[in-house]
């Protein structure tokens, strides 16, 4: 029996996740608030997430599924360290604005 | 293997340090001793093959490239330790912590010079670049160091995105994440056109590691931001795993020799991140920009060999990011021991009549820029001159133009130090004496012995490898 993920075509994952993924860096690209760029960044990871599956039960090979797990685990401890980060940005600027980063230039 | 278990202990070890108020210098120690234990082990036995499954045979692969990259890196941080000693005079707390960042941040970056699999690959990446981001924000109250730990931290989780984004397009071209299946996937020809983009989102993604072109521009800011001798770990130990993960994923990919489009682009990044490095460099008066920029125009000529990427030139990438790293250290060693006594340096000027009062340091420092600006007999000449050959032998002579024009210019940037510190006099009476402690000065001679020894036996040094 296939799986219900084969009920679509392979092709529609890969447009869905370069959509999904292309929403992700352009909300990187134009946003100015640090942690509403930090969520583009997870909808960028997250569409790898949803193609690995995809490939992974198209080709019958699980390790694609694996994959995900490990990319799961590694953002969160992303999630860990950049929240802190903002915080201590926070604490010390008292903003999350990326524009208030303008110290560091020629 | 060895050298990842005892590096995990060396991590664990620091961390519960701090809890138990070790002395930091003892723990310095101890590491220093362990890393170079560890290293002197791999370079004198090979690798402890226990029995080891299978699984984890083809997760990571112990050959020779990956010994001898372990070695450096090892080696590289260790004596970024042990030159961190000025500023662990300055802070403290959390100083055990720091040291573990460090040594876990190595762990990771051996994992990214031995990988067989690109799981592995992924992982190493995020294990060194992790410490890294809190490392670069690790003085908490100096909003400069928050500001370059947020940037770092922003770019790094971007590029991990569009890394992952290459490793799921080459999975889904060739039903594998083994680089050695993926090479033979790619030699049988028939991959679809979803390889080739997912070798792009790679190139970009590792170009933002080893601050090449597309993805330069964080690193002056970073550089500038974080503490020194975090500057030192990331414009060297991290530079040189990026390149080497990068170097053994494309060798491991092209077996049968890189693809036309690949390489044009590969050498047109080579070649424009040379340039900007080098032209930027010359406009910036900022001590640790002009460091930052110099290390982008010294990965733009490390990347020429992943431009030719193939097992034989291996020997060329390992010498010149030997060559460039030591003499970068020597540098920072001794901008390290200025900034103990005049808080952080911000402008050349700093280094105004240095040689009158500190002849060996100023030595050293010379001897580094030298090196850097590639001039014989020191190694960073005949890294440069390994290089270059390797494009002339191909005819790509354009690649070597450029090299050669901005190795030119880049001395103009290099003497202008050299000439602060022993022509020109410091503009008040306050040429300092430093003094550093005995361990930190050998770090430094060892380092300048280097620098002159891989300069004169470099031949012998390209070839035994």
């Amino acid at each position: 029996m296939d799986s219900v993920i084969k009920l679509i075509p392979l092709n529609n994952y890969i447009y869905l996740s370069f959509a999904i993924f292309a929403i992700g860096v352009l909300g990187v690209l134009t946003r100015r608030n640090a942690i509403v760029v930090f969520m583009s960044i997870e909808l960028m990871l997250n569409s790898v997430n949803l193609l690995l599956s995809a490939f992974s039960a198209y080709s019958g090979d699980g390790a694609g599924q694996v994959f995900v797990f490990f990319i799961m685990a590694v953002a969160a401890a992303e999630v860990a360290v950049g929240l802190a980060i903002i915080v201590l940005l926070f604490r010390n600027t008292n903003s999350v604005d990326i524009n208030v980063l303008k110290r560091l230039k020629w | 293997m060895i050298a990842l278990v005892t590096l995990s202990i060396a991590g664990l070890f620091s961390m519960v340090s701090g809890i138990f108020n070790i002395n930091v210098k003892a723990v310095i120690a101890v590491l220093a001793l362990l890393l170079a234990g560890s290293a002197g082990f791999l370079l004198l036995n090979g690798d402890l093959n226990l029995d080891w499954d299978e699984a984890i045979q083809s997760m990571v692969h112990f050959d020779g490239f990956a010994i001898f990259f372990t070695v450096l890196i090892v080696a590289l941080s260790t004596t970024v330790l042990l030159l961190s000693e000025h500023y662990m005079a300055v802070t403290e707390k959390y100083q055990g912590e720091f040291l573990s960042l460090v040594v876990f941040s190595a762990v990771g970056m051996i994992c990214m010079v031995s990988f067989a699999d690109l799981s592995m690959l992924f992982i190493g990446i995020e294990i060194m670049s992790v410490p890294l981001y809190i490392l670069a924000g690790s003085n908490k109250r100096n909003l400069l160091s928050n500001e370059s730990s947020l940037k770092y931290f922003l770019m790094g989780a971007f590029t991990t995105g569009i890394l992952l984004m290459g490793v799921t397009l080459v999975y889904g071209a060739t039903n594998s994440f083994n680089t050695q299946m993926i090479g033979s996937a790619i030699a049988a020809g028939n991959a679809s056109p979803l390889l080739f983009l997912g070798v792009f989102f790679l190139i970009f993604a590792f170009s933002f590691k080893i601050s090449a072109f597309p993805f330069h521009f964080w690193t002056p800011d970073v550089y500038q931001g974080a503490p020194t001798w975090i500057t030192s770990f990331m414009s060297t130990v991290v530079k040189v795993a990026g390149l080497a993960g990068f170097f053994r994923l494309f060798s491991a990919f092209f077996v049968a020799g890189i693809p036309q489009n690949i390489q044009l682009s590969l050498a047109i990044i080579a070649s424009i991140t040379i340039t900007i490095g080098t032209i930027s460099a010359v406009f910036q008066t900022n001590i640790k920009r002009i460091l930052a920029y110099s290390s982008i125009s010294h990965a733009g000529y490390m990347l020429i060999s992943i431009v030719f990427v193939n097992k034989l030139y291996a020997s060329t990438l390992l010498y010149y990011t030997l060559a460039y790293s030591v003499s970068s250290l020597a540098l920072f060693g001794v901008m390290m021991t200025i900034e103990s006594k005049r808080g952080s340096i911000q402008n050349m000027d700093t280094f105004n009549g240095f040689a009158k009062k500190n002849s060996f340091l100023a030595f050293v420092a010379a001897l580094a820029l030298i090196s850097m600006a590639g001039i014989p007999p020191t190694s960073g000449f005949f890294a440069k001159f390994s290089v270059l050959k390797l494009t002339v032998d191909s005819n790509y002579l354009w690649l070597a133009i450029v090299g050669v024009i901005n190795a030119i210019i880049g001395i103009f940037y290099y003497f202008k130090l050299i000439i602060s510190m022993y022509f020109k006099q410091a503009e008040e009476n306050d040429a300092f004496v430093y003094n550093n402690s005995i361990v930190y000065n050998f770090v430094l001679v060892l380092l300048v012995v280097v620098i002159i020894g891989a300069g004169v036996f470099s031949d012998l040094i390209i070839k035994s490898f």
